[in-house]
C-alpha cells in the first residue's frame, strides 16, 4: 500500500474512528485501525467488537493495498504534524511495518495482518429510514445524560429508541433512565420507521454519535434489526450492536396527576441551586425545596460545614410543601431546557415530578425526589 | 419500619412484573406434584382440585399457567357470582385462588356442584388445607373432602436458589452466583422472604446506583430480620 494525502482529511477521519479503540485491549488487533487503499480514498475502521466505525476520505493512491496500524498511536502522529502538510503511509514489502512519512518526519509503525481484523457482520436490517441530524441530535442530546452507568444495570446501559402512537400521530421516541431521573424526547415518526422493534442503543454508540451528528445539515440514514444499528451519516457508517435485555415500562412512572404547579425562571432558579450546593460536602447532597405561594426557598444543609438558603420568585399557587431533590440532577435537567421559564408539576415529598420544557413540548423529565 | 441507609435518594418503580409464563416455573421436589397435576388438565380424575402451599410456594403462578391453558374465569372465594357457576355449568373452567376465612360457603357448594354436573372444573388454591377452612355447611365439607388435594411444600436449598435467580432475572439484575447463595443460606425458608428480600435488595441498588453485593445483602437481609413484624408469613 503506497498513498499520499491531506493531514487534516487523515486526521478528520482518525479523530472519529480512533475514539472506537479502547485504550486498553486484551486483544491486540482491536488496538489497531484498518486502513484500505482502494479507488480514489482510504478507508479507516476501527471495532471494539460491539460498535465499528467506518469512515473513507480522498486520497491518491499509488498501490492498493490494506493493513493494520496502532490506532492511538496513528492519530498522535498526525495530529502532531504541522497544518496544510501532505502525509504519505507506505507499507514495507513484508507487509510487517507501514512508514509514515510527512516532510522530513518518518515513523515507521508495526502492523498486524488486515486478515486478522475482525469483521462486525451486521446481517440484515428490518427497518431503514432517513432522519436529519439535527433531529436525530435532539433525540440524544435531551436523553443522554440520564443514561445509567451501572453496569450490572445493563439494559438502563442505553437509549431505549421506538415508535409509539398517540393521538392518531406516530412519533419517534427515546428514553433513558438511571433509576433516579428519566428523560424522554419525541419526534415526528421518519418514513420506514413504522413497526420498527424497540431498541436499547448502548452509551457508547450514543455518545459517539452524538458527536457525528453535530452538523445539522446532513440527513442521517439509520438501519436496524432486532440486534444492530447501523447509521450513515455522510462518510461514516457507524455499526453497533444493540443491548441484549428489556426496557421497563417507562410510562408506568410518568405521572399524569400531578396538579401542583410551579413555573420559575430557569436560569436563576439553576444558579441558585449551584450555589446553595456549594455547601454540601460531596456530590449528590439534598436540596430542599420549600415552595410557597409566589416563592421557592432553596435550603442545603450539612452537619459539618453549615448550611446556605436562598430565595427565588416563582409561580405557585397551590398548598405548600417541602421536597427534596438531588441538586446535581436539578442542574442536569435545567441544563436541557431551552425555554426561559422551568415548569415543574408536583404530587408530593415521596412521589415522582414531572420538569417540562416551556419552549420544548417534545421533551419531558422525571424525577425522583430525596428524602430531607 | 425506618431505613436508615446512607442515601436518601428514592428510585424511580422501574421493576416489572414476575414472569408468570410456564417457562419460567421452577421444578422440584416441593413442587413436583403439584405441577404433574396442572400439565395433566383437562385429564383431572375429580372436577376439583385444591391446591395448598404456604404464602409464595408458587400457587399464583400455577393458577395463573393454569388459567392461560384452560381459559379460565376467576371467581372471589367470598362472592361466588353466578357467572362463575353458569360457567362451571357449562363445562367451562372457573378459578378461586386464596380461599382463606370467609368463604361463600353456599356460592362454593353450588359451583363445585354445577362443575360435577356440568363437565367444569375448579381449581381452588389456599394456605391450608380444606379441613382447616372451617366450612360450616356439612355438604359443602363432604364435596371438598372429594376434592383432589396436592400440596406443594415448604421450598427447598434447590428451589429456594432458583426462585432467587429466577426473581432477580425478572428484574434483570446480573447477582453473582455466591451473592444468591448468600442470600439463601441467610433467609427464612420462605418464598415470600425471598421475594421481599429480593425486591428490596434491588430497590436498595438503584436508590445508591451500586451493584448488589454481598454487603449490601447482609445488610438488607438484617434489616429485613429486624423487621419481621411487618412481614406477611
Amino acid at each position: 500500500m503506497r498513498v499520499t494525502l491531506e493531514r487534516s482529511n487523515l486526521l478528520k477521519s482518525l479523530n472519529h474512528v480512533h475514539r472506537v479503540v479502547e485504550r486498553r485491549n486484551t486483544i491486540p488487533i482491536l488496538s489497531n485501525v484498518l486502513l484500505k487503499a482502494t479507488g480514489a480514498s482510504l478507508e479507516m475502521k476501527a471495532t471494539d467488537l460491539d460498535l465499528e466505525m467506518t469512515e473513507a476520505t480522498p486520497a491518491q493512491i499509488e498501490r492498493t493495498g490494506a493493513t493494520t496500524v496502532p490506532a492511538h498511536l496513528l492519530y498522535d502522529i498526525v495530529r502532531k504534524l504541522p497544518d496544510g502538510a501532505e502525509v504519505m503511509l507506505k507499507t514495507a514489502d513484508d507487509g510487517n511495518s507501514m512508514t509514515v512519512i510527512s516532510g522530513r518526519a518518518s515513523f515507521r509503525l508495526q502492523c498486524l495482518p488486515q486478515s486478522d481484523f475482525p469483521e462486525l457482520s451486521a446481517g440484515s436490517f428490518s427497518h431503514i429510514f432517513r432522519i436529519d441530524s439535527s433531529v436525530l441530535k435532539h433525540l440524544i442530546d435531551k436523553t443522554q445524560f440520564a443514561i445509567s452507568t451501572e453496569e450490572t444495570r445493563y439494559y438502563l446501559n442505553g437509549i431505549y429508541l421506538h415508535t409509539i402512537e398517540s393521538g392518531g400521530q406516530l412519533s419517534l421516541r427515546s428514553v433513558a433512565t438511571d433509576g433516579h431521573r428519566l428523560a424522554r424526547a419525541d419526534t415526528e415518526a421518519p418514513a420506514g420507521s413504522e413497526g420498527m422493534p424497540g431498541i436499547i442503543v448502548p452509551r457508547k454508540t450514543v455518545s459517539e454519535l452524538q458527536k457525528l451528528v453535530d452538523n445539522p445539515d446532513v440527513a442521517v440514514t439509520v438501519e436496524l434489526s432486532d440486534t444492530k444499528i447501523r447509521f450513515t451519516i455522510g462518510s461514516v457508517v457507524l455499526t453497533s450492536k444493540l443491548i441484549d435485555g428489556t426496557f421497563p415500562d417507562y410510562q408506568r412512572v410518568i405521572p399524569s396527576g400531578n396538579d401542583k404547579k410551579l413555573t420559575i425562571d430557569r436560569q436563576s432558579f439553576a444558579q441558585a441551586v449551584d450555589r446553595v450546593s456549594t455547601i454540601s460536602s460531596e456530590r449528590g447532597r439534598a436540596v430542599k425545596m420549600a415552595i410557597a405561594d409566589g416563592q421557592v426557598t432553596l435550603t442545603v444543609n450539612n452537619p459539618d460545614s453549615g448550611s446556605a438558603t436562598e430565595e427565588i420568585a416563582a409561580d405557585y399557587d397551590a398548598d405548600p410543601m417541602e421536597i427534596g431533590f438531588n441538586a446535581r440532577y436539578l442542574l442536569d435537567v435545567t441544563a436541557q431546557l431551552n425555554g426561559s421559564d422551568a415548569r415543574f408539576l408536583l404530587a408530593d415529598a415521596g412521589s415522582p415530578t414531572l420538569i417540562q420544557d416551556t419552549s420544548d413540548e417534545h421533551a419531558l423529565y422525571v424525577l425522583m425526589p430525596m428524602r430531607v | 419500619m425506618t431505613d436508615e441507609h446512607p442515601s436518601a435518594q428514592l428510585p424511580l418503580d422501574l421493576a416489572r412484573g414476575p414472569g408468570m409464563s410456564r417457562d419460567e416455573l421452577v421444578v422440584t421436589g416441593a413442587n413436583a406434584a403439584a405441577i404433574a397435576l396442572i400439565d395433566r388438565w383437562p385429564d383431572w380424575q375429580l372436577p376439583v382440585v385444591v391446591l395448598a402451599g404456604p404464602a409464595g410456594s408458587g400457587k399464583s403462578h400455577l393458577a395463573a399457567i393454569w388459567t392461560e391453558a384452560a381459559h379460565a374465569s376467576a371467581a372471589d372465594p367470598h362472592r361466588i357470582s353466578p357467572d362463575a357457576i353458569s360457567m362451571a355449568a357449562s363445562g367451562g373452567a372457573v378459578l378461586v385462588d386464596g380461599v382463606e376465612g370467609g368463604i361463600d360457603e353456599t356460592g362454593l357448594f353450588h359451583l363445585i356442584n354445577s362443575a360435577r354436573e356440568g363437565g367444569g372444573h375448579v381449581l381452588l388454591t389456599s394456605r391450608r388445607f380444606p379441613a382447616a377452612w372451617g366450612v360450616r355447611l356439612p355438604d359443602l365439607a363432604s364435596r371438598l373432602k372429594a376434592a383432589t388435594i396436592v400440596e406443594i411444600a415448604e421450598p427447598d436449598d434447590l428451589l429456594l436458589t432458583a426462585v432467587v435467580t429466577k426473581l432477580f432475572a425478572d428484574r434483570q439484575v446480573q447477582v453473582e452466583p455466591h451473592v444468591v447463595s448468600y442470600i439463601v443460606n441467610r433467609i427464612e425458608r420462605s418464598l415470600s422472604t425471598a421475594m421481599n428480600v429480593v425486591e428490596r435488595l434491588d430497590q436498595a441498588a438503584l436508590s445508591r446506583k451500586t451493584r448488589i453485593t454481598r454487603g449490601l445483602a447482609a445488610e438488607i437481609i438484617g434489616a429485613v430480620d429486624a423487621g419481621q413484624g411487618d412481614l406477611n408469613l
